[in-house]
């Protein structure tokens, strides 16, 4: 496996009494996951995914990330792993500080070694793809729109073409259609490319929608990791940790509970809420 | 990010956490003052002086570990004084001498002891106790009468006077006594405390038309947003590092890179937070310089016109003293 925890703990000091994160055992693959990770506002998310990046170093336990263990010390070779884990922090648009756009974006995959020419051309790609205009590539960054810096802070970690994309809340105070694009733009990326993509989010219908695992912090233990379905079916666990259902499956209980609809497993997406529709005219 | 908070204060609500913040820092001036009138080497005045500190440090029940903490950070100072005073007196009653007549041996094992202490010192607990006895050793092992090829015909004499021990004790306790009175204030007193006595002591400026309430609250939002600052500059040093920016990595120009991609955000995100904190003074009706009430209003009670009578007391007599 390509990331993996064992018996990982973690403290920011030593002095601590309690772990942030408290014995994490994970395996993620650098194929194919498509994983959102959810909790409360302080249950570790930003400091799991930082450890993923070797940015913190475990306390105790083992972790390694593409074969490498990350140890316990200051000076050991952490930039492969920087450049194959993509983190894209909680709002990104802070790390921007370039003269232009273009250059803040090949400031990455500068640092990871690309030369000038080939940087530019990473840069210019990535631009494209996620959508940032030809003209706003001179303009200086901190004369954007809120919407636009963050594409741009995206667009910085996206060129360095990492294995494992990470996002820290990427769509916390973006308009409904930043978000939109911005989640198609991952599904998209995610649907092409087979690259593990990680969200830590809040929303639900992210979780229904794209993920195909989901991880539930609690003041830093994991409990919960496995496929969204069995996260919304598991009614104790929703009302223990105080998470919501999707829109479509809260549609889906109001109408069960008026009789109009039946299923087993609760339905997260407006296809499945469909074929349930439908599939229960056609009986 | 509870390490970076600042200043050192310590709740344990004790007698002198409640005294009047105004009357501690008159009584600290007054004591610092007093500590530089006691008479060269007059051990007897500047001993009360620490037996008065120590009285104090045992009333504020704060526990003695954090006062060490606070002299740790001059220690080196204070060792280096002493050793100045010590090996460059050179008047008076020698009461030690010896003559350094380096051989080869002297050098080789008193090299080999710094080796290793060099190779172990990361695993020491209590780094500076170990620096000192390393020193102490390696100077004693250097001064062993030893056989071997001389290294140097001419002998160095290293005398020690009374004098020099004297007057360096002195200036040791001095300082001590000196930093104990302010970290009992600094541990005793919030910052925001010691803002608005430093605000109330400097009320008769105003008179001058300086406005003093301005400086006491750009001083306490200062105060205030040190640990965010701080935290702020974790976040972006962290998310460069995302970046492939290796903070570790050697020479200029890359050094000057990783500076202004951390020195630019930095601006950025702080002229942002003044931004909105200076509106969100404004929307809640801070006008600079115009009167203000204040939520916990300094009162003097009883028992602060007490110490303040203890202190000046204290102050005069030393002055009398200093006089007659
Ligand atoms: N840089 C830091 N230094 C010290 N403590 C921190 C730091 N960052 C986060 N913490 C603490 O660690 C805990 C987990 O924080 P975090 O991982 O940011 O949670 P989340 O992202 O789930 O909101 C919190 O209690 C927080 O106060
Ligand atoms: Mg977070």
């Amino acid at each position: 496996m390509d990331i993996n925890f064992q018996h990982v703990n973690f403290k920011y000091d030593k002095k601590q009494k309690i772990n942030t994160l408290n014995d994490i055992n994970l395996t993620i693959s650098k194929e194919n996951e498509f994983i959102t990770i959810l909790g409360h506002t302080g249950s570790g998310k930003s400091t799991l995914v930082q450890l993923m990046n070797a940015l913190i170093l475990p306390t105790s336990g083992s972790l390694t990330i593409f074969n490498q263990e990350i140890k316990q010390k200051r000076n050991q070779p952490l930039k492969e792993i920087r450049k194959r884990i993509g983190l894209v922090f909680q709002f990104p648009e802070y790390q921007l500080f370039e003269e232009t756009v273009l250059k803040d974006i090949m400031f990455g995959p500068v640092n990871f070694g690309l030369n000038m020419e080939q940087a530019k051309q990473q840069a210019l790609d990535t631009a494209k793809l996620i959508g940032i205009s030809d003209d706003l590539l001179e303009r200086a960054p901190f004369n954007l729109s809120g919407g636009q810096k963050r594409k741009v802070a995206i667009a910085g970690i996206l060129a360095s073409n990492p294995d494992i994309l990470i996002f820290d809340e990427p769509t916390v105070g973006l308009d409904p259609k930043g978000k939109k694009e911005l989640l198609s733009l991952l599904d998209k990326i995610h649907k092409e490319t087979h690259k593990t993509i990680i969200i830590i989010t809040h929303d639900m219908n992210i979780v229904a929608n794209y993920s195909n695992r989901s991880i539930v912090l609690k003041e830093g233990n994991i409990v919960f990791d496995g496929k969204p379905i069995d996260l919304f079916n598991n009614k104790t666990m929703l009302q223990s940790m105080n998470l919501d259902l999707p829109y479509i499956s809260r549609v889906a209980e109001n109408l069960k509970a008026a009789g109009k609809i039946n299923y087993k497993s609760v339905p997260l997406t407006l296809d499945e809420l469909y074929d349930c529709i439908t599939g229960d005219l056609n009986e | 990010m509870n390490k970076i908070a600042f200043g050192q204060f310590v709740n344990t609500n004790s007698i002198i956490h409640k005294m009047d913040a105004r009357i501690k820092i008159i009584g600290t001036i007054l004591f610092m003052i007093t500590i530089f009138l006691v008479p060269t080497n007059n051990f007897y005045l500047l001993g009360a002086l620490l037996v008065f500190a120590l009285i104090l440090i045992l009333l504020t029940k704060v526990q003695l570990s954090k006062y060490l903490k606070s002299l740790k950070s001059i220690v080196f100072l204070l060792v280096f004084a002493f050793v100045f005073q010590v090996i460059f007196r050179n008047n008076g009653t020698v009461i030690y001498i010896h003559y350094f007549k380096f051989t080869w041996n002297n050098i080789v094992v008193a090299s080999f002891i710094a080796a290793i202490y060099l190779l172990i010192r990361k695993y020491l607990p209590m780094k500076f106790i170990f620096f000192v006895l390393t020193t102490v050793l390696i100077i004693y092992i250097l001064g062993l009468p030893m056989h071997g090829a001389i290294l140097n015909q001419n002998t160095i004499k290293l005398s020690i006077y009374e004098e020099g021990l004297i007057s360096g004790s002195f200036i040791i306790l001095r300082v001590l006594t000196l930093i104990l009175f302010t970290t009992i204030l600094t541990l005793t007193t919030k910052p925001t405390e010691l803002n608005n006595a430093i605000e109330s002591l400097l009320k008769p400026l105003e008179l001058l038309h300086i406005k003093t309430s301005v400086f006491a609250m750009m001083v306490s939002i200062a105060l205030r947003f040190i640990p965010t600052l701080f935290l702020e500059a974790d976040k972006i040093l962290k998310a460069q590092a995302s970046r492939g920016v290796d903070f570790n990595e050697g020479n200029l120009k890359a050094k000057v890179v990783q500076i202004i991609s951390l020195l630019v955000p930095m601006f950025v995100v702080s002229f942002k937070k003044a931004d909105e904190l200076a509106i969100a003074m404004e929307a809640r009706g801070y006008i600079p310089g115009e009167k203000r009430t204040k939520l916990n209003e300094m009162k003097l009670q009883f028992s602060d016109f007490i110490w303040l009578f203890i202190f000046v007391g204290i102050f005069t007599t030393y002055i009398l003293l200093r006089i007659l």
